[in-house]
């Protein structure tokens, strides 16, 4: 007997946060998210703890904010529209060193787009998150285990780096429902002591982001060097097949599944895949790693944006070897009749 | 005072009503002995140095989210005294969706707005509370439009709130350290929200003195409202993590049987109109399935209409783990409008395609088409029907 529970990526995420000692979900309503929103209605309802709709996403970001001050554990989540109006949250929230966990799924933009899954804001996340200088550590879950697995992980690395760390997943993986399992080691950790939040007990701490700039290079030094050790100790990823592949592809979300389902339906060929489970930090070791490799002819980053993850990892591969993208856009997803019709002229053109 | 008020720091233009403000406020939280409690949450604006200025706890919240951030604050920490410090441009302009909602849920926080008529730090420009007429330098032949009345909208948003307006002037002097005592002392009794707004000189960016008789002879002065707020109820039983886990570990513990060995993959994919209940259907033969012990996945997708549209819901059952959530080519097709007829060609050879026949028949002859509109217009319960016969279907069998 199995102990395990059908859930959605949503539902997941949400039960990962309560589990995780998250007392504070301040969100809107926006489609994909919209079940998140409401596993968290009841489960924070259920066990007394703090969730509120709030009116728009910017009160939600900053009711965010004001809870992790604090020195609570929070959790915001929304879609592209939404994490558009997060931004100026998101940087003084990183200026201020506070811990949140966003959780962004993705759907067809710019714009009010659709509704239908997508992966266009990559950039918005792993590049744009806020004005100023700073990151944010990205995590990007391909099922709904992960959803569970990664919303924990986030919690704790937002305490870990004192910062947001965004969860960052299509809408299809989201709404997916598949088995989640619990996992023990995980849970009943204590939570971190927070000295520096902001109380009414006596400890008189001052958060601002307000520095002259003696003191805001001293704290954007301190920053980097905090950026530097994430790119170092914190870049997640699974390879699949690697070894002597002639072709890896790059991909993740729900396109890494697809992509996985496609390489074992061409057992023949000699495919890879890296599917990158930090988008920030990006896995380079690996990618680098691999672009020295003889046997590699081309690696093929597959996404639903546009070639967002693409230049990404053109800038780490450095021209060394061949780089191709498959595409689709705007809320479609690519059929495995596609990625092989992609294939057959990528193949050709490397005289295969 | 100096334990509390750091007048050194202090960086306002001679003149300016946030000195005496500071002052004020300062005073009255030493006499309330709660200088410990107190947060204050610092706007943008002249106002952003209240953190430095006064040694309590602070934050520097955005532009305009003093309420917001005010509010999550005191969830988490309800002993803290918050009070949010906010210029008119904070908390009338870029903050008014903020401050607006902040009010009608009653948060349990204190703003003191301090109304200077105009953006004071970047160089006095125009206000949603600027009077009609005022020259500034993105108004320079006066605005037309007529200023905001926070105190008025507030009374009126929320009827269980405090709300007071005061002037720097001195024979008002009690009565306003009245007010800010009073809407201190409601929020220790968890009374609900608290407004003290001061009409407050900005020299440097107003052109004379008489901008203040102009607010003055415009705005009323006083105790707006007097609210009660009814009594909190005490909130039940208190859940520690322990608790929560062994709870949800209940939850996630259900009955399922061990999966059978021998290989068993099934696509199937669910499609019609949103509200047929094409989800609903896709989710009961998920479980089924799951129950059994088998893996599943289930990947939902649908337009945004709440009724139309189209809705599909791709079911894969293995007893293996599942690579992919999407389903390109279904041993089972449930085709329940006209629109999804597309579909159809997906199908596997040999394949069942279970549709509808007051809307369509289907065109290929080497798959299996059942009609369930029999069972739709007989049964109370279709969907009970329709599960049954859909998930005693066994996979296709290879061609």
């Amino acid at each position: 007997m199995r102990s395990a529970k059908l859930l959605s990526g949503n539902q997941a995420a949400v039960y990962a946060a309560v589990l995780s000692g998250c007392r504070h979900f301040y969100g809107y309503p926006i489609t994909p998210v919209n079940t998140l929103l409401e596993t968290a209605a009841d489960l924070f309802s259920k066990y007394q703890l703090h969730f509120l709709q709030a009116e728009s996403e910017i009160i939600a970001i900053n009711m965010v904010m004001g809870a992790s001050a604090a020195g609570q554990r929070v959790l915001t989540a929304t879609s592209g529209p939404g994490l558009s109006l997060m931004q100026e949250g998101l940087s003084y929230m990183k200026a201020s060193d506070l811990p949140a966990v966003i959780i962004n799924v993705m759907r067809g933009g710019p714009g009010l787009g659709n509704i239908y899954p997508s992966q266009a804001d990559y950039n918005l996340m792993t590049k744009a998150n806020g004005h100023g200088d700073g990151k944010c550590i990205v995590l990007a879950p391909n099922s709904p285990q992960e959803m569970f697995d990664l919303t924990r992980e986030a919690f704790l690395l937002a305490d870990k780096y004192r910062h947001p760390v965004i969860v960052g997943v299509d809408g299809a993986i989201a709404q997916s429902i598949e088995e989640v399992c619990i996992n023990q080691s995980l849970i009943l950790e204590p939570l971190p002591k927070k000295p520096w939040a902001i109380r009414g007990d006596g400890s008189k701490n001052n958060i601002t982001s307000v520095r002259d700039p003696p003191v805001l290079e001293e704290i954007l030094i301190k920053h980097r060097q905090m950026y530097d050790e994430i790119s170092i100790k914190e870049q997640r990823f699974e390879t699949f097949s690697v070894d002597n592949a002639k072709y890896v592809f790059v991909a993740y979300g729900i396109i890494s599944r697809i992509v996985m389902n496609y390489i074992l339906h061409n057992p023949s060929q000699k495919y890879g895949l890296i599917r990158p489970i930090t988008l920030w930090p990006f896995p380079e070791d690996i990618i680098s790693e691999l672009a020295n490799e003889e046997s590699l002819r081309a690696f093929v980053s597959v996404e639903v944006s546009l070639d967002q993850m693409h230049n990404d990892l053109a800038r780490i591969v450095q021209g060394h070897k061949p780089m191709h993208t498959i595409n689709r856009l705007g809320g479609n997803l690519p059929s495995i009749a596609y990625i092989d019709e992609q294939m057959h002229m990528l193949l050709s053109s490397h005289g295969e | 005072m100096n334990d509390i008020f750091q007048k050194e720091k202090m960086r306002y233009c001679p003149g300016c009503g946030h000195t005496t403000i500071n002052y004020l406020l300062a005073k009255v939280i030493k006499e309330m002995g709660i200088e410990d409690n107190v947060v204050t949450i610092a706007p943008a604006g002249c106002g952003a140095y209240i953190g430095e200025i006064m040694r309590t706890a602070s934050i520097f919240a955005p532009h305009g989210r003093g309420v917001s951030v005010a509010a999550g604050l005191k969830r988490a920490d309800p002993q803290a005294i918050v009070i949010a410090y906010q210029g008119d441009g904070d908390f009338t302009g870029i903050g008014l969706a903020d401050s607006l909602h902040g009010i009608r849920r009653n948060e349990n926080i204190t703003v003191l707005h301090v109304n200077n008529n105009c953006y004071g730090m970047t160089g006095g420009q125009v206000a949603p509370t600027s009077t009609q007429g005022y020259v500034s330098p993105t108004t320079k032949s006066g605005s037309p439009y007529t200023p905001i009345d926070m105190c008025d909208i507030t009374s009126r948003i929320n009827s269980q709130s405090f709300v007071y307006r005061g002037t720097l002037k001195k024979h008002q002097r009690q009565e306003l350290l009245n007010a800010l005592r009073k809407s201190l002392v409601r929020q220790q009794n968890n009374e609900g929200f608290s407004l003290v707004e001061i009409l407050s000189p900005c020299p440097t960016g107003w052109e004379g003195k008489e901008q203040l008789e102009e607010m003055i002879s415009l705005f009323r002065t006083g105790t707006i409202l007097d609210g009660t707020c009814p009594t909190i109820a005490t909130p039940p039983k208190k859940y520690s993590q322990s608790d929560i886990l062994t709870d949800i570990e209940i939850e996630f513990n259900q009955k399922r049987n061990d999966a059978r060995k021998e290989d068993f993959n099934l696509g199937i994919i669910v499609s019609g109109r949103g509200g047929q209940g094409i989800q609903t259907l896709g989710k009961m033969i998920a479980n089924t399935y799951h129950e059994k012990g088998f893996n599943v996945s289930v990947l939902p997708s649908y337009g945004a209409e709440k009724r139309g549209g189209i809705s599909l819901c791709e079911v894969s059952i293995s007893s293996e783990p599942i690579n992919c959530p999407k389903v390109e080519h279904p041993d089972i097709l449930v085709l329940m409008q006209k629109d999804s007829l597309y579909l159809e060609r997906t199908v596997i050879p040999g394949g069942t395609v279970y549709f509808d026949s007051a809307t369509h028949t289907p065109k290929r002859k080497d798959i299996v088409p059942v009609n369930v509109l029999p069972i739709i217009c007989t049964n109370d319960n279709p969907f009970a029907e329709l599960l049954k016969l859909i998930t005693s279907q066994p996979p296709t069998p290879p061609i």
